[in-house]
């Protein structure tokens, strides 16, 4: 049988982070060259900076979210010929060395790979009650288990994507990720990734999650 | 004699007409725009004027006066003018977003053509 390599982009979206993207996106090439950045109008010299690394860059003329940037680089990485991607954050939260094991399980012929943070005593208690409570309410509402239904560094082949296209323009789009492939069955796995804090949160808020809660009681009905 | 009420609500609907008017006038408003806003608040202004023209309709519905009947039509109005803008302005967003997205990919393509 002749099997072509698996050829995987990965994704990231940014908003105003130029003081790490330089080092996210030099630590990225060292594992990946195909690498996409979506820029969603930041206000600082992200996009600038991006550019002179090589990155291939799409920058938003105005800001629509979390969501609507990972989207454009997956739709841009998919129709530009991706097999698969990887989401990243640009913020420095994700280890780039720990893209090998995203790649190793896309191999093993997994749709979608979660990367699951440990949840140790630096987790903030609001944030181990928020991943605590929408994990049990995503496994009572879609059927499908998975640990860290708030983080962000996963990988979708291109047949998955089809199917979990999310509409959700902000954090919501990591929950809407996990309820489609609940409810198509997709093949999944979950590795375990570093966690690593920043001095400034910008992830899923409290408001956030109820938000979140609530879009999922209408996916289930959707 | 006329009461203050219907002065006041015949001298708005009369402002509306004209604001309308000068709408069509700068061509924000189309012309079946203008008829439609025009008729509303004539209408408006004559049942202000003449509320009994309401009084068989409020007996009825079972309202006790026409003014309460007027109450109640204006809110179910504005709730679905609420709706209505709601609904524009989720499809005015998906639109921007299409737009954004759009914009975004055609001006990576034209900087990997430069």
């Amino acid at each position: 049988m002749n099997h072509q390599p698996m050829k995987v982009w990965i994704v990231l979206a940014a908003l105003n982070e130029e003081k790490r993207i330089k080092a996210v996106l030099e630590k990225t090439k060292q594992h990946e060259t195909n690498i996409i950045l979506v820029d969603d109008a930041s206000q600082d010299s992200t996009y600038e900076i991006a550019k002179s690394l090589g990155a291939k860059v799409l920058r938003h003329a105005i800001n629509l979210g979390k969501g609507a940037a990972v989207r454009t680089g997956c739709d841009f990485a998919f129709s530009n010929g991706a097999d698969a991607v990887i989401l990243m954050d640009s913020d420095g939260q994700h280890d780039p060395n720990e893209i090998p094991h995203f790649k190793k399980e896309l191999l093993k012929d997994s749709q979608i790979v979660f990367g699951v943070r440990k949840f140790d005593e630096n987790m903030p208690p609001v944030s181990k009650f928020g991943n605590w409570f929408l994990t049990t309410a995503t496994k009572i509402l879609f059927k499908i288990k998975i640990q860290d239904t708030q983080g962000g560094y996963r990988a979708i082949t291109k047949k998955a994507y089809k199917k979990i296209k999310w509409k959700s323009n902000g954090y919501a789009m990591e929950t809407e990720m996990i309820a489609k492939a609940g409810k198509t069955n997709l093949k999944y796995t979950q590795i375990p990734i570093k966690t690593i804090y920043l001095e400034k949160y910008k992830g899923t808020t409290p408001w956030h999650g109820i938000k979140i809660f609530i879009n999922m009681l209408l996916w289930r009905i959707q | 004699m006329i009461p203050g009420i219907q002065i006041i609500g015949t001298a708005y609907a009369i402002a509306m007409i004209y604001i309308s008017y000068k709408k069509f006038k700068k061509q924000e408003f189309q012309g079946h725009e203008l008829l439609g806003w025009a008729t509303f608040w004539i209408s408006f202004a004559i049942i202000t004027v003449f509320p009994e023209i309401l009084n068989t309709l409020s007996s009825k519905l079972h309202t006790s006066r026409p003014l309460d009947l007027i109450v109640i039509i204006g809110f179910l109005f504005l709730l679905a003018v609420v709706f209505q803008m709601y609904c524009e302005n989720k499809k005015m967003n998906a639109r921007i977003e299409k737009l954004v997205q759009r914009l975004a990919l055609q001006d990576e393509k034209k900087t990997r053509e430069d």
